[in-house]
């Protein structure tokens, strides 16, 4: 009786799918590896490193390039985001500081963002997140479309082929002067998926292929810039995105036609203001996402839909010698779907202000304070603080920040039918971090090493959990405390110039996040790991440049995740190592053509990421890409 | 050799657990009672316990012990025993696995099912299985373990059972109970019942009584007795409040005492009663029963608890006056319990 709606509920909780997109940026004059900035609790991943090939996804590219631990339901499908331990919904997705995270379910599938889309994505671990809204208890992902103000005429065109049959085909046109910009993105993407593996749930263990995982997506994107006056800047960003994709069934089980469609168009305009000594942002966006899905062996054909205007207003100034900002959000989302028996709607809003004050050169101090309010229901005060201290004269920094961060329960676990529970609590967390960062020029300007380092400690209460009962349907309860603590390390040595470039990188995170709530006498979850969230993550990467040709190595280690929540069943560590090599012809400075080709999985591993989803084993790919620039 | 090999494979790439496993096969005793863990929809780990009632060992994972480690498949529904060999209908994974009652091990599969639930056994020759999707009812040869013939269903069946040679089954999308002849498999009567019929059980007198949930847009839940000689409805049990569910049901040995799960635990009434029980037999406070049932043999009751629903449940076995004799740890989702033959 027990699986009544769980299918719906399962979508409800994992979209699915991924694309494979590539970004472009292909340097003419110089190739710098610039890679990833680090911030104390921030990250920074710039255009060089969004445009390597071998990153598949914008989730291919987290699992590798940061502390993010990507929920993966295999090549093709559906990943989403734990950040220090969270939840998928507790983490933010933005979009030029706007929030792109479903109403409904409150997660983003990263498979609907292709990283083409994207001039640069950073990430703020923790309580950093709130600079941009409530929600993200583990912290945000910030993709951004940056432009250039220059004279250019700017041609990109890139295809992509690989294993599985995946083809990709990329397309940009920047056009403008110092004045306006005009940036066109298109993608069109195409795979089959359809890979190899040992079924082992069968007797006599035979080979098979994966069925059903195909997908087609394509997207356009469209931003203009323009420039007022020397101090205003309006932009106006279009985002279209369509993405087919067969659902593939976990291993062994039926054939199935199941079929998802995600339709997103968001549009989003920002208008800036620099004044002398403060700056005004205003920003406005609407976002009508549609989900259709079909499962022909259920005989479910169902639609949702979601209608968000998000906006918010940011102010910027000086008092004195203390820094304020200042700024209001408020957010409307409606929903229509056949989960829902009506149409549900809820509006936040949001007012938050910080100061931020240097008490000397080395040492300063922020204090900010969020009110978040449902409209018609419960407010949250969310304060925060947060100290920053550089060790004299030295290169060291020193950071520590306290506060509080809330998520207020989504749509679907208020209002789904028949079990949406209207008496759930919010998600409230308390957290604290330490961390610190380290600079050092080994050869002044020739040869540079970063390093940081950041504990942190997070209380969740009211941990939402959905859960099946005895009378044949899914419902959400506040049924876990959670506790998560852990240690993030990052450190790269680069030197960025002469002939052979060289940049080493690793990445090493420890992540405990334990429930410690007893709910039953049985429970044996308590102090236990929560599932699929692993202890140890670890990346190993190495680029080097010589004379136009780039080589990348990429090693990246996951650990073992506990699938059961009283930890007595897993899935074993794995390890996975990537290559690519390019190689890129200048032509007059105008003209550009790169070649790109990788093996990925080149020990042939066999691993699952998600318990009977099946990965793929080595796989190749080849890219071909040409730029024109004027 | 190679079927080693993989088995190596699979432990090394596939999930493990973190304890000991139990090395070589799982001897089944007399006496045994078989878990069905129904694990998590679409995580593959599902799984049997076999708990032993005269030593009261659990031995966890006994298909894949018993099995060269494959596991049984994705949502373990129910099982019946016919004969020697246990039919386990995986509901997920579209099949039902026919295995020796006496080893637990393989000796064939149906496929080509769609979503089957149940399964009620009219003779070695005859069975009916249910199906959430399938908008059919299969039948099934027993002995030859082949679909022998469908009935046009038109939506989703759950619980069968069987008396004065017609089978009554639930039709959870039409709230109704049909009435099918046994014998040329020709639906006789459809009963109009509440909303979300689930569950059937045939009392000493031959009586079915079927549990409605109540649906899932907030209606009551209620039971009703329907006479089996000519089909007419005896009574209608309404629960008091939106909140007082009826649940999976089940009779003791002599089947003249009717018990359910409801929302504060386990209740009985007798089969002449005129009203619902008020009080639970056996609380379920600070508890979460999922399933139940009672020993054909001892009238003992086991209770299913799944606890979070992502760690391993835990089964209560209570006498029948319902002191708790003891609990064990099973695996994750237990939901049916079948006493082996």
């Amino acid at each position: 009786m027990k699986i009544v709606g769980s299918i719906v509920l399962f979508l409800m909780v994992t979209n699915l799918l991924a694309q494979n997109t590539i970004s472009d940026t292909v340097k003419i004059n110089q190739v710098t590896v610039q890679g990833a900035a680090q911030k104390s609790n921030q990250e920074r991943l710039d255009s060089t490193i969004l445009s390597d090939p071998q990153h598949l996804n914008l989730g291919d590219l987290l699992s590798k390039k940061s502390h993010l631990f990507i929920k993966s339901y295999g090549i093709g499908s559906l990943a989403t985001i734990s950040l220090r331990g969270s939840g998928s919904a507790h983490t933010l997705l933005n979009w030029n500081g706007i929030s792109l995270n479903s109403s409904m379910n409150g997660t983003s599938d990263l498979a609907l963002f292709p990283l083409f889309f994207m001039d640069e994505v950073s990430l703020n671990y923790g309580l950093s997140s709130s600079i941009d809204g409530t929600g993200g208890i583990g912290g945000s992902v910030n993709i951004s479309t940056l432009p250039q103000f220059k004279k250019q005429l700017n041609l990109f065109v890139s295809s992509n082929f690989g294993s599985f049959g995946q083809q990709q085909l990329n397309a940009k046109v920047k056009i403008g002067n110092e004045k306006f910009q005009s940036i066109t993105k298109l993608i069109h993407n195409k795979a089959d998926n359809n890979f190899e593996y040992i079924d082992l749930t069968v007797e006599g263990f035979p080979k098979r292929q994966v069925k059903n995982a195909n997908l087609l997506q394509k997207g356009v994107m469209q931003s203009f810039f323009f420039k007022l006056k020397r101090n205003q800047l309006v932009e106006a960003n279009f985002w279209w995105f369509d993405s087919e994709r067969n659902l593939p069934p976990l291993i062994a089980l039926r054939e199935n036609t199941e079929f998802q469609e995600d339709i997103s168009i968001k549009s989003l305009v920002k208008y800036s203001k620099y004044f002398d000594s403060s700056v005004l942002k205003l920003t406005g966006a609407y976002i009508d996402d549609e989900l259709k899905y079909v499962n022909q062996r259920a005989g479910i054909a169902s639609k949702a839909q979601m209608k968000s205007l998000r906006t918010r207003a940011d102010y910027e100034f000086n008092f004195k010698k203390i820094e304020l900002h200042s700024q209001l959000k408020f957010d409307n989302n409606k929903v229509t779907a056949d989960g829902l028996a009506k149409e549900v709607e809820q509006s936040r809003l949001e007012v938050y202000l910080r100061a931020r004050h240097s008490i000397t050169e080395q040492f300063n101090v922020n204090l900010s304070v969020r009110n978040f309010q449902v409209l018609q229901s419960e407010s949250y005060l969310l304060p925060q603080l947060r100290f920053d201290y550089q060790i004299g004269k030295s290169n060291v920094k020193l950071f520590a920040l306290a506060g509080k961060n809330v998520k207020y329960p989504n749509l679907n676990d208020l209002y789904y039918q028949p079990s949406g529970n209207i008496s759930l609590n919010a998600e409230e967390s308390e957290s604290v971090e330490f961390g610190s960062t380290y600079q050092m020029d080994l050869i002044k300007e020739k040869f540079y090493v970063n390093s940081s380092t950041t504990l942190f400690y997070n209380n969740i209460e009211n941990y939402i959990q959905w859960v099946p009962t005895a009378f044949g349907f899914w419902r959400p309860n506040n049924l876990k405390a959670v506790e998560t603590m852990g240690a993030e390390f990052f450190v790269e040595v680069k030197q960025p110039k002469g002939k052979l470039k060289k940049h080493l990188s690793a990445t090493y995170s420890y992540t405990s996040s334990k429930n410690y709530k007893k709910q039953h006498e049985f429970d044996e979850s308590r102090g236990k790991q929560l599932i699929y969230i692993p202890e140890h993550k670890g990346n190993i990467s190495l680029n080097l440049e010589f004379m136009g040709s780039a080589f990348t190595i990429n090693y990246q280690m996951l650990g073992i995740r506990f699938i059961s929540s009283d930890n007595e069943d897993l899935l074993p560590s794995y390890s996975l190592l990537d290559v690519g090599l390019s190689q890129y012809v200048s032509i007059n400075r105008k003209y550009l053509i790169k070649v790109t080709a990788g093996v990925k999985n080149v020990l042939n591993d066999e691993y699952q990421a998600i318990e009977w989803r099946p990965m793929p084993n080595r796989n190749y790919f080849v890219q071909l890409a040409y730029q024109f620039k004027k | 050799m190679k079927q080693l090999f993989y088995l190596f494979i699979f432990l090394s790439i596939f999930s493990c657990r973190t304890d000991d496993e139990q090395d070589g096969p799982v001897i089944v005793a007399d006496a045994s009672v078989l878990i069905l863990n129904e694990g998590n929809y679409n995580f593959g780990n599902a799984s049997l316990s076999l708990y032993n009632q005269n030593d009261k060992s659990i031995d966890n994972k006994v298909f894949q012990s018993n099995n060269l480690g494959r596991p049984i498949g994705d949502v373990v529904q129910s099982a019946v025993q016919i004969g020697n060999e246990l039919f386990v209908v995986v509901n997920n994974s579209s099949k039902i696995e026919v295995l020796d009652a006496s080893t637990l091990k393989y000796i064939t599969s149906i496929q080509q099912l769609n979503s089957p639930r149940y399964i009620t056994v009219a003779s070695n020759q005859k069975a009916y299985v249910s199906d959430l999707y399938e908008n059919k009812l299969y039948i099934i040869n027993p002995s030859s373990k082949r679909i022998v013939k469908t009935i046009e269903t038109k939506g989703w069946v759950e619980e069968m059972a069987i008396a004065n040679n017609k089978l009554y089954l639930s039709h959870v999308d039409s709230n109704q109970v049909w009435v099918v002849d046994i014998i040329t498999d020709s639906i006789l009567k459809k009963i109009n019942v509440h909303e979300q019929p689930q569950f059937v059980e045939i009392d000493k007198d031959r009586n079915a009584w079927i549990a409605c949930g109540g649906g899932l847009n907030g209606g009551k839940s209620a039971l009703y007795q329907i006479q089996t000689s000519n089909d007419s409805i005896l009574s209608i049990f309404e629960g008091a409040t939106v909140d007082d569910k009826i649940g999976e049901l089940g009779l003791n040995n002599t089947k003249d005492q009717l018990h359910f799960l409801g929302k504060d635990g386990l209740y009985v009434m007798n089969i002449s009663d005129n009203s619902l029980p008020i009080t639970p037999k056996i609380s379920s406070v600070n508890r979460l029963f999922y399933g139940f049932s009672i020993d054909p043999e001892t009238n003992e009751i086991y209770i299913s608890d799944a606890i979070d629903y992502q760690q391993r449940g835990v089964v209560y076995r209570f006498n029948y006056q319902g002191i708790e004799l003891d609990a064990f740890k099973v695996g994750v989702i237990p939901g049916d319990i079948v006493f082996l033959k």
